[in-house]
């Protein structure tokens, strides 16, 4: 022990104040919630002290654009010049001392090193006369960006508080603009329960003039709508319509979820405005919703969380897991009251929000039974909600793809089936659970080729008539892997139905890549592709009772036979932009040039087929 | 140079980008493809499969992804100059690691692949500690252990580069390495940065704390399992990607809560209809099958299974034991495919310890 010398090494002031501003805080004017958390602090410190005490903090601009000078002052604790060394001497250091300050719950919002040093993105030198509530001189310090400083003790006894001067930098004009100030402040500190002033040169006012009562008592935000309503486009600049007030068991966390007014996608920003003992800590947090809730911005008050140091996120710990929960439940348990009360407003937040409401219902069944008659999907009938489907159906046919679906939607329309679009995100997914929220509906995935079982078959004795022409119809297109079925169905204009598997669909763009890919990569695909084989297969139902496919079926037909299926074949490729392969372009090519063929021998009367 | 892109693709390509990895992404891009290859507009096709081949990867897509991926390479190797090479590198770890969960990709193809994988790194600058690095993960995934820890310690040797996993995706690796052997007080030692939350990724630390929730029990610490379990499930339980991970919980509930796990079977069954992955489907037939033995000896329970019809058991739905063996034979059945490809018995002697491990609980 003896030998060892301690060293402290050198820290780059300026250096620190470049990364501060250019990494750690989102912006320069932040300083401004620099200054106020500190101000925020020690009246918060104060109160420890003293009962009976009113805290207040009161901002003064002087001077106007690059002769500015912003006080902001407070009537808080103070700080002794053993304070000063402790705290504003040493980066990272923050009010309260130790480990606790970083992890565990503190009284104070603000980390004071730190936060001191953001002014200096704002101006070059910090001066601040403070004395201390527990008595001793009043001092003056003024720091440099260089990292020195100086204090001094001055004559006069100012009562005990805290100043802090900014002189405005050159290029920080902006953040000294008086209505500039006082939106900054209003955004800070709309919510804390003690007056902030503001003097612009002319004349003073309070910026937290109103304080609403609900923000004690969230529960009581229902009896004030249009004041809560109010209040969120003044704090976050947005028209509601529509909000439900959030409290966890403990009343530690409340706040008002403002139900967003226009349709918003999965991947959004959740950007929620969070304030700490009731001063806003960020306005984008993202984390402190569950991810369902993707349908409200939220004002939140907390004093059980623990911001990161950037203070635009919180610490992923148990406690906001619990807050998380606790929130999404409130969201959550007011929805279902909804449905029980006040059915219209929330079938109006489902049709603004029906993803948002999807993704809940797949993770809740209780939810989901509440809601699912309101829920809309895209069916074979057009949008329409569960709750209009079941008036009329109970059992209904779902498809697992966005693909299955376009492959079927003529046919199932024109038979009057109804069928359910499962390709969007969860509609597939709650279809398959329906019937386990109500057990009066019977759900079932449909297949493409499911949807030929409603066709008319053949007669026997239209199956003897046209058994030859099907097989060679049938021959026509084995080459493709390819099998042919004729049917009647609606509606009679479709020549041809095309249906294939998904494995049909992969194997065909594994072709498509074995065609242009490495040798290496070919073989494999090669290996993959022979499992496939099997259960790859397509089919293509021609309709009798079109016309052409008619005439095509007559006896005296057979030249153009084949042709008339290979062009069938491709066509139905095309209508379902499935790219061809080399083999099915040089189908096409010869097909087309076969029919120019016919039509100039047949004399070009326009003779249709 | 270069024609204007459909707008019809352009709004697919767009609408897939706002969504998360899911089937619904994976289709719209997919739709995407298909119009850009019909009108034979080869750049478009490459961008839109760029997205594709990730998000088939993270949605439980493989074959897509391997398909989608040889298309791109064989355009590549035509234009070099016209598109992204570190990209294209970065993928192909992808599509190595997953070819391995195909029984039908042959061992010879699989060497071929990661030395031509190698010689790509190599030609672009790149340190063969990727090419290392998916040795091991072949040899672990094959059965070869031995070989598997020889490769992870020359790994740790090497210094990382731009081509390497993040360091979640390693460190998750090393976790599975030392559960795959059974070790699981080191298993849950090397978990400790992922539990803590200082590495995450993607799929870290979802997959983690999934394969670690029989190792926890196993050690009797139960109360952290819980602890992470219902959370960790919310995570994974919208994604059939975590097949496997959904597998790893049943196995677990079969101790706990094997009501609960019969729950989560009939719940994700659906996944395995058509899932891609035959090691991620096999894995989690296996649980299931251990999951259904042990709800056998539930003498006083009137059961009626609730299952997909595509789903393809056909028997008795009232008859626990007689799906726990057709559930077991689905497993079998494949871990032959995979221990013929492998040349050893390492899947098979697997399944059967497992489920001999089940039966020990009363």
């Amino acid at each position: 022990m003896s030998n060892q010398n301690n060293y402290r090494f050198q820290v780059n002031l300026s250096g620190m104040i470049n990364i501060l501003s250019n990494h750690l805080y989102s912006n320069p004017r932040v300083f401004l919630r620099e200054v106020m958390q500190n101000a925020v602090d020690a009246i918060t410190a104060r109160n420890q002290l003293e009962t009976d005490y009113q805290g207040k903090v009161h901002i003064e601009l002087a001077g106007s654009g690059a002769n500015s000078t912003l006080i902001i002052e407070d009537n808080g604790v103070g700080l002794t010049e053993e304070d000063i060394h402790e705290f504003l001497a040493q980066i990272g250091q923050s009010s309260k001392r130790g480990e606790a300050a970083f992890t565990g719950e503190t009284t104070f919002i603000g980390r004071f090193g730190i936060g001191l040093l953001s002014c200096f993105m704002v101006s070059d030198e910090i001066v601040m006369v403070t004395r201390s509530a527990k008595g001793g001189p009043t001092l003056e310090w003024r720091g440099q960006p260089d990292g020195t400083y100086s204090i001094r003790t001055l004559e006069t006894d100012l009562s005990a508080g805290t100043k802090v001067y900014l002189r405005c930098k050159t290029g920080s004009e902006m953040y000294y603009e008086p209505q500039e100030l006082e939106r900054g402040l209003y955004y800070y500190g709309a919510l804390l329960p003690y007056p902030i002033t503001f003097n612009d040169g002319t004349s003073s006012k309070v910026i937290n003039d109103y304080r609403p009562v609900w923000i004690q008592e969230p529960d009581l935000a229902r009896s004030n709508r249009e004041e809560v309503l109010q209040y969120g486009e003044r704090l976050m600049g947005e028209q509601f319509r529509d909000f439900i007030p959030l409290r966890t068991a403990s009343g530690r966390t409340g706040g008002i979820a403002y139900v967003l007014p226009y349709a918003v996608n999965l991947n959004a920003k959740r950007s929620h405005q969070v304030y700490l003992k009731y001063m806003l800590v960020s306005d984008k947090a993202e984390n402190i919703l569950p991810d369902w809730a993707f349908f409200v911005k939220c004002l939140i008050w907390t004093d059980e969380l623990q911001p990161t140091a950037s203070r635009e996120h919180f610490y992923e710990n148990e406690r906001l897991e619990e807050v998380r929960d606790e929130l999404g439940e409130a969201i959550r348990s007011e929805l279902m009251r909804m449905a029980d009360y006040d059915p219209d407003r929330l079938q109006h937040i489902i049709q603004l929000h029906a993803l948002s409401m999807k993704a809940l219902a797949t993770e809740d069944a209780e939810f989901y039974r509440i809601v699912h008659r309101w829920l809309p999907f895209e069916t074979t009938y057009g949008r329409r909600t569960l709750g209009e489907m079941l008036k009329e159906h109970d059992h209904i046919h779902y498809t697992l793809t966005l693909d299955e679906y376009r492959q079927i939607i003529h046919v199932a329309s024109a038979q009057s089936l109804l069928v359910v679009n499962g390709g969007y995100i969860y509609d597939a997914e709650l279809m398959a659970l329906l019937p386990e929220v109500n057990a009066q509906v019977v759900t079932e995935r449909l297949l493409p080729e499911d949807v030929s079982m409603s066709f008319t078959d053949l007669t026997p004795q239209e199956r003897k008539e046209y058994y030859e022409k099907t097989r060679l119809a049938d021959m026509a297109l084995q080459r493709f892997r390819c099998q042919i079925q004729l049917k009647r169905f609606k509606p009679s204009e479709l020549p041809a139905l095309f249906t294939l598997s998904k494995e049909s669909s992969d194997l065909r763009s594994l072709e498509a890549a074995k065609e242009v890919s490495t040798d290496t990569l070919s073989s494999i695909l090669g290996s993959l592709g022979s499992t496939m084989q099997q259960s790859a297969y397509s089919t293509l139902y021609l309709n009798l009772d079109n016309p052409v496919v008619g005439r095509i079926f007559q006896p005296g037909s057979e030249e153009m036979m084949q042709v008339a299926i290979e062009m069938l074949y491709v066509n139905s490729l095309m209508m379902g932009h499935y790219p061809m392969n080399k083999q099915e372009m040089a189908v096409l090519n010869q097909g087309i040039l076969r029919f120019i063929e016919w039509g100039l021998s047949a004399g070009g009367k326009g003779d249709s087929l | 140079m270069s024609t204007p892109i459909d707008p019809e693709i352009l709004a697919l390509y767009r609408e897939a980008l706002e969504l998360p990895d899911s089937r619904t992404k994976v289709e719209l891009l997919e739709q995407a493809v298909r119009i850009a290859d019909h009108q034979g507009h080869i750049e478009a096709g490459y961008m839109v499969r760029s997205e594709l081949v990730e998000a088939a990867i993270f949605s439980g897509y493989p074959r897509k992804a391997m398909i989608h991926y040889s298309w791109m390479l064989g355009q590549y190797d035509q234009n070099p100059q016209a598109y992204n090479q570190h990209n294209l590198l970065w993928s192909y770890k992808w599509i190595f690691v997953n070819a391995i969960d195909f029984p039908e990709i042959s061992r010879e193809q699989l060497q071929e692949l990661i030395d031509d994988m190698r010689v790509r790194y190599q030609a672009a600058g790149y340190s063969d500690r990727t090419y290392y690095s998916n040795l091991y993960t072949l040899h672990l995934y094959v059965g070869e252990l031995e070989q598997a820890d020889d490769y992870m310690k020359l790994v740790l040797q090497l210094p990382r580069d731009q081509m390497s996993d993040c360091s979640a995706c390693e460190q998750d690796e090393l976790v599975d390495h030392y559960i795959i052997l059974g070790r699981h007080e080191e298993a849950l030692q090397a978990a400790e940065p992922i539990l803590q939350g200082t590495m995450s990724c993607t799929t870290v630390p979802h997959q983690t704390i999934a394969s670690l929730l029989l190792p926890f029990y196993h050690l009797g610490r139960t109360a952290e399992a819980e602890n992470y379990r219902s959370r960790n499930y919310a995570n994974i339980a919208s994604n059939r990607d975590y097949l496997q991970s959904i597998g790893e919980h049943i196995g677990y509930l079969t101790h706990t809560d094997p009501f609960l796990g019969l729950d989560l079977f009939e719940r994700h069954a659906d996944w395995l209809i058509d899932h891609e992955s035959a090691l991620e489907a096999m894995m989690f037939s296996m649980h299931v099958a251990g999951l259904l033995r042990r709800l056998s000896k539930e003498t006083d329970v009137h059961y009626q299974i609730r299952l997909p019809m595509e789903y393809g058991y056909t028997g008795d739905k009232a008859d626990v034991g007689a799906l726990a063996d057709y559930v077991l034979q689905q497993a079998l059945d494949t871990a032959a495919r995979f221990d013929k490809r492998n040349g050893n018995s390492y899947y098979t002697d697997r399944i059967h310890q497992y489920i001999r491990g089940t039966e020990a609980i009363n």
